[in-house]
């Protein structure tokens, strides 16, 4: 574990560090895949940092919405630069709205775009588990198997390092797919990253509980069963589609 | 990878058979909320009697001498809700924040609020750390860290990191860096004054 990075004088939190070189890797990444499946790579590299950028300060009129009895005796406090003070679902909401708008305009909207995410929503993923592992978050149960690691003093499931495998085999997975049909890395992404969810949550030590439920389980069971029906519904509609018959194909 | 070598994955049109599709989404219904069901059934409060600097641990005990020389333990204010402010005076966003801390203390301690700030006194000037704590005029408990001890044990790499540990003891939310802001702060200890817990 290593949460803080000392560069000279200043001290960097290494998971920040992680998931900001973790976004600009999955964003070439992206860029490349756009490119092979004959979308504007420019144009996705584009909409990919606008949606970040519109997601964080979605993130953050999120947050100050939901609490806005406090921020508005003190309006400054909007524009702080705390990095705790984001809400994640306004963040991606305002992302996926602001990228899709980005997407109509320039024409980039169908299903290739999602094939295209795809490989960079592998990246990112491998870079959350990573940044857990540094930070010491979202740590595993207590356990006596010999691939322990201690963590806050206890030898725990190494349980980041199970999701930063289950990236890996994703990726390998679609790496090694053809894709049968338009969305179809997309939806085996969100399939298999939703089902590797569901299985290693047992492994946490810091579940959230819904009721007497892990709620992650239950999140991860509800996206796997809309990838399974966006799965089905883009098989039925697609056929194979080849990068040169792309532009036809609004997906 | 080159396209020429990559495996098609026909058992994808499976998916457009309705009837073996119906029956994934019921096996996948059904597996899943007997998972659900069953692992959620192991989760227990084990986490929260273990002490450790993170969020959902009890919070290790402290006791440091204060300015006017006595005392001060974590376990005693037990109960309360802490904010425990590990700080120096060299420290800019450390400085920088203490307001904030003041303020919101000064607004919250009649509702049970406790804004602890430990001094990293190994790695600071006694002195400098008095004289800007009466400069500011900080009217919440300082504790000095003479020997370095509670800094280890809350594992503190930067100045400030901040834990927000509600009334019984358990640590809610850890922030490393600074400074926060008044409204942020507020943010975090009005559901914790509120929740009972």
């Amino acid at each position: 574990m290593q949460p803080v990075v000392r560069v000279g004088p200043l001290a960097l939190q290494t998971s920040g560090l992680i998931l900001l070189l973790s976004f600009v890797i999955a964003l070439e990444v992206m860029q490349r895949a756009a490119a092979r499946l004959a979308l504007s790579a420019d144009d996705t590299y584009n909409l990919g940092y606008l949606a970040a950028i519109a997601g964080l300060a979605g993130a953050r009129l999120g947050y100050v919405a939901a609490n806005w009895s406090i921020y508005r005796q003190n309006l400054t406090s909007i524009v702080a630069l705390n990095a705790d003070a984001l809400s994640p679902l306004a963040g991606i909401v305002t992302a996926l709205g602001v990228g899709y708008v980005v997407a109509q305009r320039k024409r980039l909207a169908n299903r290739r775009l999602l094939d295209a995410l795809a490989p960079g929503l592998v990246v990112f993923a491998a870079g959350l588990a990573v940044a857990d592992l540094a930070s010491g978050n979202g740590y595993g149960s207590p356990t006596t198997l010999p691939w322990a690691i201690t963590l806050w003093d206890a030898p725990r499931h190494p349980v980041q390092i199970y999701h930063l495998m289950a990236a890996l085999a994703i990726g390998l997975i679609l790496a090694r797919s053809a894709r049968p049909f338009a969305g179809a890395h997309f939806g085996l992404f969100v399939a298999f990253y939703a089902a590797s969810r569901f299985v290693l949550e047992p492994f946490h030590g810091d579940s959230a509980l819904l009721g007497s439920f892990r709620s992650v389980q239950v999140a991860s069971l509800l996206v796997l069963l809309l990838a399974l029906v966006l799965l089905r519904v883009w098989a039925v509609r697609g056929a194979v589609e080849s990068p040169g018959a792309a532009a036809t194909n609004h997906g | 990878m080159s396209r020429q070598t990559r495996s098609e994955p026909r058992w994808l049109f499976l998916l457009t058979n309705p009837f073996l599709w119906l029956f994934l989404m019921v096996a996948v219904f059904v597996g899943g909320a007997a998972g659900v069901y069953f692992s959620g059934m192991k989760t227990g409060g084990d986490v929260q009697r273990k002490i450790a600097p993170q969020a959902g641990f009890s919070a290790p005990d402290l006791t440091l001498v204060a300015l006017d020389g006595k005392y001060q333990s974590l376990s005693d204010l037990r109960g309360k809700v802490v904010l425990l402010n590990h700080w120096a005076s060299w420290c800019a966003p450390c400085r920088a924040e203490m307001a904030a801390l003041n303020n919101v203390y000064a607004r919250y301690r009649e509702s049970g609020l406790v804004v602890l700030g430990v001094n990293a006194t190994s790695q600071d000037d006694e002195a400098a750390a008095r004289a800007f704590v009466k400069q500011e005029g900080l009217t919440f408990p300082i504790v000095f860290d003479r020997d370095g001890s509670t800094g280890r044990t809350y594992r503190i790499h930067s100045l400030p990191t901040s834990y927000f540990i509600g009334r019984d003891g358990v640590i809610r939310e850890v922030i490393i860096g600074g400074p926060m802001s008044e409204a942020s702060v507020e943010v975090k200890i009005k559901p914790l004054l509120l929740g009972g817990r």
